[in-house]
């Protein structure tokens, strides 16, 4: 009770701590073989820092993503997912938002991405305690020795930034702090179609400050992390409706507190958010303010070939259009039973109703070789608002129910080779319908098949990198509630049969080159599929030229974004910038 | 060098007259959707564009306006009338008001209006409802010029001229609610007392019939009831001669076929029902529910299904005694039909 007591005093002054940490850790039995690595370019490492989560992972064909414009709000979803189905997590604990089932990336540094940071497919809905495929685990790691960087940004749009680190320690107590903050104006010239003009009206700014004291308090770890954002963003429509501005200012401060000896790990994560919107779309000017809250305690308990996790969850929102509050009890188990086979048993209290999850997973490996086979059952919970959304709600919802199946084929060395295919049936899929009474409403409304398949290819010469990967979708719509003969036997929306990205990497006598070239099949907007909701594929790319010196005591980014002023939309008529050129000074301090 | 200095002014002076005058003039009963009847889809709301569905027997086209001019008609189509072989499209979000050749579909003028609703002509003018402010604006029907505004003291919705008078609808979803009769001379305007939500007009037996939808709050506040009202003069104002007994029955989409009238009997998802004057509020309906609007044309009833308002809609066409006689696919929320 000592130690306890003791303990939550560095939860106000951290610096009088001192002792030395071990790295957190999330879900090892399970993830040992089941997380997918990221390969990191040297331009990828300048533009980290600065960068959105969600403009960071755009390198990677599995990540979805749809935004209005540079800054603006992001929905994602991770390998053939929808944007509730994918859950992000902090260590562990599933922060994406029981309000509205998302977390906005746009305002997630990509800096928290650690390297394996994406579980795609079904393993994420193994280790995600609310969702059901893909999951992002994002973690904040402190930089050993101690340091100093600031980065400044600067684009042709009108984007600016600035990132500010330092980390070290005082006494034992380790520490890191950063402050990173980025706006736009986002005013450029488009062109779509036979239409053209300059795009107006879309501004942004975010600041992000996060906090963290490590230490050792007699045989326990500890680490606190303050992490808070603050943004405004401006959306004045599609093209086609000019001179509206929507306005959304948002506000999050999150806590997390994590102690930690050789078996046992409690963390306590606490969270709350203030949104307030604005729409200027109509003759009324609506203005919603809402407030979430969030506080989770979360018990793990580890040996080498077991892993429980006892987690309660409090979740509230409150505002114009609900007041709406949720316990969830959640329980994950990972059991190794052999070194080939692993097992995981999942279970959430919710609404009343217990909601169960089971994953297995078969690893094989023979020389260079892994080869991997999974299947398991996973649920994705109704979020507040789909329960208790005013008018609209529909306290019956069920949760999602899915049956997943998944085959990954991967090769170490220097050729490095990825493959892995998720298959999956979708019952009660949930989906906004119209009602009788005018009110739109959720509904346990579909049974989809979804299949989505990934291959990742690598090679590393002595002064050239390549790197492609490529992921193919497919999705078919099986029945619906009223089984609608236009939309059974379509494609889910928003999803791209193909993506791909590819990356090569030259070095040159001096600094390094970069040509990185993104291609996103055509897309549906339209349940029915019809072709005038059609996004036509789309093909640009980014240049990027780095060159570092002084022993690194300095980094230069030259990028030239869309070099060839190709046409992009992730929603129809929100046109994304045509050519423009960014610059990121980086300066580091001497280690 | 002279001559070619004058030949460029000349070239640009024409130039420079062509963009301020109709690039298309109304070419009269000869272009290749004269015959076919055309269908205003509003489009999804926010992303997208509203669209036209023409079609006839053997023929049926979808995105025509997009076709034949090479951009998209705007974000939420609202209203188009026709009137000497040109048509009038109001475009909400987009604040447009597009000036089309009916016969064959090719733009000849925009005009920007804000929030933008519904639309009358009259002579050489159209007029313009909107939801920005409470002017009634006057357009020029050959090149959308703005000529006049009326003000109505509050935002307007549905517009009729009715016996050399414009009548509109005055308020939108919150009140004060009035029928407005503006004289189409002097512009003088005179409210009269109508219910709640005048949604539609409907001429019977030369007589000028509205019918109100009553206020509906989606269960975050009460509702008032539907209610149909008959105009009876100047003077008089109008009256309503018919209203359900239940607050929570609402109606929209008033036609005639100039005996009876037929509307839907709620806002969203409604059935076809008739009502003549001097009958009660009608109970009993012609079709199964799930019209967004409904319109009368050549003896026959047009309901329009928007269906999930995320997939295309179809329009059918019922007898009005309410046989399905067609069904025809139309793009994304069909909401009216010029026959």
């Amino acid at each position: 009770m000592k130690n306890l007591i003791v303990s939550v005093l560095p939860l106000l002054t951290p610096v009088l701590l001192y002792s030395q940490a071990d790295t957190l850790w999330t879900a090892n039995v399970l993830s040992q073989n089941s997380r997918s690595i990221e390969i990191k370019t040297k331009a990828d490492s300048l533009v980290v820092d600065l960068s959105s989560a969600s403009d960071y992972l755009n390198k990677d064909s599995r990540f979805i993503l749809k935004q209005y414009s540079p800054g603006s709000v992001v929905t994602s979803s991770f390998g053939g997912a929808s944007s509730e189905q994918s859950r992000v997590l902090w260590d562990g604990i599933d922060i994406s938002s029981m309000a509205s089932g998302v977390l906005d990336l746009s305002l997630v540094p990509a800096s928290m991405l650690g390297s394996s940071a994406l579980y795609d497919g079904i393993n994420g809905g193994a280790i995600a305690p609310m969702g059901s495929v893909g999951a992002l685990n994002l973690t904040t790691t402190i930089l050993k020795g101690r340091g100093t960087s600031t980065l400044f940004s600067a684009s042709s749009i009108g984007d600016r930034g600035f990132f500010g680190h330092s980390w070290g320690n005082i006494g034992t107590v380790r520490y890191q702090s950063s402050l990173r903050s980025t706006s736009g104006t986002n005013n450029y010239p488009y062109t779509i179609g036979n239409l053209s003009g300059t795009l107006s009206g879309n501004s942004f700014n975010d600041l992000t400050y996060l906090q963290s004291f490590q230490g050792k308090l007699s045989k326990w770890n500890w680490q606190s992390t303050l992490w808070y954002t603050q943004s405004e963003k401006d959306n004045s429509g599609s093209v086609l409706t000019p001179n509206y501005i929507n306005h959304l200012e948002d506000e999050v401060l999150r806590f997390k507190y994590a102690l930690r000896n050789r078996s046992n790990q409690w963390q306590v994560y606490l969270s709350r958010e203030w949104q307030a919107y604005t729409d200027t779309n109509s003759s009324w000017i609506i203005q919603d303010t809402n407030r979430y809250s969030q506080a989770t305690m979360q018990y793990a308990y580890r040996t080498e070939y077991q892993e429980l996790f006892i987690t309660a969850n409090y979740f509230s929102a409150d505002g114009s259009n609900r007041d709406a509050y949720a316990f969830l009890p959640h329980v994950l188990y990972n059991l190794s039973l052999s070194k080939k086979d692993k097992m995981v048993l999942k279970g959430a209290g919710y609404q009343n109703n217990a909601h169960f999850g089971a994953h297995y997973i078969r690893t094989n490996s023979r020389g260079d070789f892994q080869n991997q086979f999974a299947l398991g059952t996973y649920y994705r919970l109704p979020t507040l608002n789909e329960l208790y959304w005013n008018p609209g709600g529909n306290p019956d919802l069920d949760a999602e129910r899915s049956y997943g199946m998944k085959y990954s084929l991967r090769r170490k060395g220097n050729l490095r080779f990825n493959l892995t295919s998720d298959q999956l049936y979708y019952d009660k899929m949930i989906q906004w319908t119209p009602g009788s009474s005018g009110n739109w409403s959720p509904q346990n409304y579909y049974s989809v098949y979804t299949s989505s398949t990934t291959m990742t290819l690598a090679r590393n010469w002595a002064k050239f990198n390549a790197n492609m990967n490529l992921t193919h979708q497919f999705s078919r719509v099986l029945a619906t509630m009223n089984n609608d003969p236009a939309i059974v036997g379509k494609s889910l929306i928003y999803r791209p049969v193909l993506q791909a990205v590819y990356t090569s990497e030259i070095k040159l006598p001096k600094g390094t080159l970069q040509l990185r070239s993104f291609y996103t099949g055509l897309r549906h907007t339209l349940r029915d599929n019809s072709a005038v909701g059609e996004i036509s594929a789309q093909y640009w790319c980014v240049l990027a030229y780095t060159l570092s010196g002084a022993n690194n005591r300095w980094s230069l980014l030259l990028q030239v974004d869309n070099v060839f002023n190709n046409e992009r939309q992730y929603y129809q008529y929100f046109p994304m910038p045509g050519r423009s050129f960014n610059i990121n000074f980086k300066l580091n301090s001497k280690r | 060098m002279k001559k070619l200095s004058l030949l460029a002014v000349i070239a640009a002076f024409v130039s420079f007259t062509v963009s301020c005058t109709p690039a298309e003039a109304p070419s009269g009963a000869s272009g290749v959707y004269t015959d076919l009847h055309l269908i205003l889809n509003e489009g999804p709301f926010g992303s997208g564009s509203g669209s036209i569905t023409a079609y006839s027997e053997d023929t049926l086209i979808q995105n025509a306006f997009s076709v034949e001019n090479g951009f998209p008609l705007g974000n939420v189509a609202q209203h188009m009338i026709e009137s000497d072989s040109m048509l009038y499209i109001s475009i909400n979000n987009s604040n447009a008001i597009h000036g089309v050749n009916r016969n064959t579909l090719k733009h000849s003028w925009s005009a920007t209006v804000e929030q933008p609703r519904y639309l009358a002509t009259d002579g050489s003018r159209v007029f313009v409802s909107n939801w920005k402010d409470s002017s009634i604006y006057v357009l020029d029907k050959t090149n959308g010029s703005l000529v006049d505004s009326i003000d109505l003291g509050h935002y307007t919705e549905q517009l009729t001229i009715f016996n050399n008078k414009l009548f509109a609808g005055v308020g939108t979803y919150e009140g004060p609610w009035t029928l407005a009769e503006i004289d189409l001379g002097t512009f003088d305007v005179k409210h009269h007392t109508i219910g709640d939500v005048p949604n539609s007009f409907a001429v019977i037996g030369n007589e000028l019939f509205i019918l109100c939808s009553g206020d509906e709050n989606f269960g975050i506040g009460g509702d008032t009831p539907a209610s149909i009202w008959k105009y009876e003069g100047y003077s008089n104002g109008a009256t309503e001669v018919a209203a359900p007994s239940n607050t929570s029955k609402h109606g929209i989409g008033f036609s005639s076929d100039g005996t009876d009238a037929y509307f839907l009997n709620a806002s969203y998802d409604g059935a076809i029902v008739k009502w003549s004057p001097g009958q009660n509020w009608p109970t009993s309906t012609l079709t199964l529910p799930g019209g967004y609007n409904l319109n009368f044309h050549d003896g026959n009833l047009f309901f329009f299904d928007a269906k999930d308002y995320a997939s295309s809609g179809e329009v059918r066409k019922y007898s009005t005694t309410g046989t399905l006689i067609e069904t025809i696919p139309a793009g994304v929320i069909p909401r009216q039909i010029i026959y």
